[in-house]
């Protein structure tokens, strides 16, 4: 081939590849909005009368944007409650986790003691396993414990998951052993060794934790359906849906609290989404 | 003559650990094995204090398995360990007030240099004016007081060799275990801190128990020279011993390969007119 | 050479006895790691797992005393007609979510894996709804599907769809289970996306260089290099969609409450119903059992057929 020829075929291709390309982002984009359509209906309902949600041809812009219904969900339920009420639960559960499964982590990975195997495979067996499979014995023992209806059944379930011993662990086996045990001969014991060595280090897996175990918790909704009955008890989830069954009619307010209860996951979302999305990415590369 | 303790409790032996300038360290009947692989197979081996003692030998012969034993890293299958004449075996790696290099460096990647060999001695709860002046004078012996504020991440080889160097011997322990301290370095750095450690082994006074393959540097630096193969020891012998008088077979075999090897290195060096030590 | 003579040493012991209260030691602080986790983990996890394949086998109200019941729990499954409508619907909900999920995040990680601009805005946007607070979205779902006033029914009577025709979506049993499986698949395929993007991304370049030389277009090199190579993600996804789908619950009541009728009552659905409002908490449990082993029996067949597949 000529080099005139193959200069001809090389702009012919370049120009074939970029239509190509920018179909591509085209349907990207597209499917973005599709995708993120009901966020953008909904942000623009919340402004609106409720006779308006629903004109056709949609008003994405609301022409006198009606900022009182965020003022009124405030007055009409306890959205306030129910927001502290779940961040309470969250924090705890998080907290909790973070620290239970960093600590029992440490020890599948770097210490040695008898049945280390047979309890790790314990944990393994369970996360397979649909919560649903057993949410009954769960709740009549927290019946019997006395906690049914109270928030601590929400959290002491949730904080002690095989999932976190498990994701720890896995990060822990990647830090070198040598670490340790430079770490003993310098005098260290176990635990001044988990928290100056391994807890400093593991920031990545402990922020991936972070995330995965936040969105669960705080989106979690037939936990709370469950075992909080008492209306000042409820989470943002089931007060939400409680709202939406009193004041059915009530289209404007209902999309205003829906917004403001995608607001804090939204938050903590793009602040630590790197972490989520390595986090998902990694389990799916090992799995 | 060094003084044998015999103590009761661990706690006994924790403190006679830390109270010599210079342990003394003997084996007796060691062995260990990972697995279906026989690391140490019999090890009898006495070190007086303030020794310098070599562990050479081919790569799989034991040497690290024996340092990481006396560190206490692992525990021997058989056989009784005494530093200082303590029996060790109810002491954990911890407790062993001893310092190690190891091969890999193992620097903490979070902490900056002066962290890093600041760490040890504030775990020993020395006084911030005393850590930051053993820091800064081991920083200076070894070259590395313009390293002090970087992360081991951002150091080449050969500098982060010199921090775990340097880490070890801040401590002023009195005993070094060093796993081929000089492995990662180029023959000219090699020869440099090969000088500087002897100093500062004058200096302390302390023992000194030094893996490397490298014979030529063996031979150079210690005051005995412990040649091991699969897991046992073949000859114990000063420097000028071995050479005389190597032991028949592996040994004299072992050593003609590697002398060759250091001949023709000697030979460069000095026609490059560069310090051999 | 240094005295040994008053070192007395016994070499046939193996090992000395003061090693021994080290051991302990060691063990106990290792177990002071597990302690917490482990404790709560068997506590309200690994306990009530047990204590749930008993039940099974057992009569219980939660008030009354327990009485055995042997495997009637089992035998009233197959005369339960919303037993085997949950069943069912729960098998046709996996089968039409899973596949569709599947090709969906398939398609917009291979769109996002090209350099487009915007590409990292983008991806958090197809992810966020996966995020998302539930209960929110799927009251926006509600609306946005109402039959006479949502937006999706205006545009398909602005593209020419007889008003009669236009489907009544969640209101209508033929269309309550589409109307929930899109719902899911819109929610997830964001994170199946991320999953599929990574596996995307650790494939070698070299192999589609390869191909094109050998000539290979762009269809070609996908269905020859893209998707044998995705194979074990591919399979890692479709056990997990599987797996999730046969658990869904939380739309299918927020939605749906499963209904109309039991067009989309689905296995967890009648578990709550039957622990929760009916208290039938041996029954409840027997159908907890039987949607385990399902779940279980399904995994397997999928590692073994996928394990053949690779041989």
């Amino acid at each position: 081939m000529t080099v005139l020829a193959a200069a001809g075929a090389r702009v012919g291709t370049r120009r074939r590849v970029k239509i190509g390309h920018v179909l591509v982002v085209v349907t990207a984009i597209v499917i973005g909005l599709v995708m993120l359509a009901p966020f953008a209906w909904m942000l623009s309902a919340s402004l609106k009368l409720n006779k308006d949600v629903f004109t056709f041809p949609i008003q994405w812009i609301p022409t006198q944007p009606r900022w009182q219904n965020y003022v009124d969900i405030w007055t009409k339920i306890p959205l306030a409650l129910f927001i502290w009420n779940t961040a309470k639960i969250t924090i705890a559960v998080t907290v909790l986790q973070l620290l239970t499964s960093s600590l029992a982590a440490y020890a599948f990975a770097k210490l040695r003691f008898p049945f280390r195997d047979t309890l790790f495979l314990g944990y393994i067996a369970t996360i397979a396993m649909p919560w649903q499979v057993y949410m009954v014995p769960q709740f009549l023992l927290m019946r019997e414990l006395g906690l049914h209806n109270t928030q601590w059944s929400l959290i002491v379930l949730q904080a002690f998951t095989a999932f976190g011993v498990f994701l720890m662990r896995q990060f822990y086996q990647s830090i070198p052993d040598e670490l340790c045990e430079a770490a003993r001969i310098d005098g260290m014991n176990e635990y001044q060794i988990w928290w100056r060595i391994m807890l400093p280090l593991s920031k990545p897996a402990l922020s991936t934790l972070t995330i995965f175990t936040f969105v669960t918790t705080w989106n979690d909704f037939l936990g709370p359906l469950i075992y909080l009955t008492k209306t000042e008890l409820k989470t943002i989830q089931i007060g939400l849906r409680m709202f939406i069954s009193q004041y059915s009619a009530e289209y404007g307010l209902i999309m205003a609290a829906s917004v403001v209860a995608l607001i804090p996951v939204l938050v903590v979302f793009l602040a630590l989404q790197r972490f989520f999305v390595e986090g998902i990415a990694s389990t799916g590369l090992k799995g | 003559m060094p003084i044998e303790l015999h103590p009761q409790s661990r706690v006994q032996a924790s403190a006679a650990l830390r109270a010599r300038p210079a342990s003394s360290v003997s084996l007796r009947g060691v062995r260990k094995a990972f697995g279906s692989v026989l690391a140490l197979d019999g090890i009898d081996l006495d070190i007086d204090p303030g020794e310098f003692i070599a562990l050479i030998g081919p790569s799989g012969c034991g040497k690290s398995s024996l340092l990481r034993l006396i560190a206490g890293l692992d525990e021997p299958d058989e056989g009784e360990l005494r530093i200082a004449g303590a029996d060790v075996a109810d002491v954990p790696a911890r407790e062993r007030h001893l310092a190690m290099v190891f091969q890999a460096y193992a620097l903490y990647p979070h902490l900056t240099v002066f962290r890093n060999l600041a760490l040890p001695l504030e775990i020993a709860k020395l006084d911030r004016p005393t850590v930051e002046r053993r820091v800064e004078r081991i920083a200076e012996i070894l070259d590395i007081v313009h390293l002090l504020n970087r992360r081991p991440g951002l150091l080449s080889g050969g500098q982060r060799q010199r921090v775990a160097l340097a880490r070890a011997l801040v401590r002023e322990s009195p005993l070094y275990l060093l796993d081929e301290p000089l492995s990662h370095l180029d023959a000219p750095q090699r020869r440099a801190l090969r000088a500087r450690i002897r100093t500062l082994h004058e200096e302390l006074g302390a023992t000194f128990i030094y893996a490397t393959h490298d014979q030529a540097e063996a031979l150079a630096m210690a005051d005995r020279v412990v040649v091991m193969n699969e897991g046992r020891i073949a000859q114990v012998a000063t420097a000028r011993g071995l050479c005389d008088h190597p032991a028949p077979g592996f040994v004299a075999g072992f050593l003609a390969a590697e002398t060759m090897a250091g001949a023709l290195d000697a030979r460069r060096a000095a026609l490059s007119a560069e310090p051999l030590q | 050479m240094s005295s040994v003579a008053d070192m007395s040493y016994d070499s046939s012991r193996a090992v000395p006895a003061p090693r021994r209260s080290a051991q302990w030691r060691k063990v106990l602080v290792a177990y002071s790691f597990i302690a917490p986790n482990f404790i709560g983990f068997t506590i309200f996890t690994l306990g009530p797992i047990l204590f749930s394949f008993a039940l099974a086998f057992l009569h219980w109200d939660g008030s009354n005393p327990i009485t055995f019941a042997g495997l009637d729990n089992f035998w009233r499954l197959f005369s339960d007609p919303s037993f085997i409508a949950a069943l069912w619907n729960t098998i046709l909900y996996t089968v039409l979510s899973v596949p569709l999920t599947l090709v969906c995040a398939l398609a917009l990680a291979i769109l996002l894996n090209q350099k487009i601009p915007g590409r990292n805005f983008l991806r958090t946007a197809m992810f966020f709804p996966y995020v998302a607070s539930l209960v929110a979205v799927a009251v926006v779902w509600n609306m946005l599907f109402n039959p006479e006033m949502g937006p999706v029914n205006m545009v398909l009577y602005t593209l020419g769809v007889d008003p009669r025709h236009l489907p009544r979506w969640a209101a209508d049993k033929n269309w309550a289970m589409i109307t929930v499986v899109l719902f899911g698949a819109w929610k997830s395929m964001g994170y199946y996306m991320v999953i599929y993007l990574a596996g995307l991304q650790s494939i070698n370049r070299d192999l589609y260089e390869a191909a094109s030389i050998d000539g290979a277009g762009a269809w070609q090199k996908f269905r020859f290099v893209t998707v044998p190579q995705l194979a074990p993600t591919t399979l890692f996804i479709t056990v997990m969609l599987t797996i999730q789908s046969f658990k869904v619950f939380d739309q299918i009541y927020l939605l749906t409450q499963g209904g109309p009728g039991t067009s989309t009552l689905v296995l967890v659905y009648h578990i709550y119903n039957q622990a929760f409002l009916s208290w039938d908490l041996g029954y409840s449990s027997m159908v907890a059992l039987v949607l385990f082993l399902i779940v279980l029996a399904v995994t397997l067949i999928q590692f073994r057929f996928t394990r053949r597949a690779a041989l």
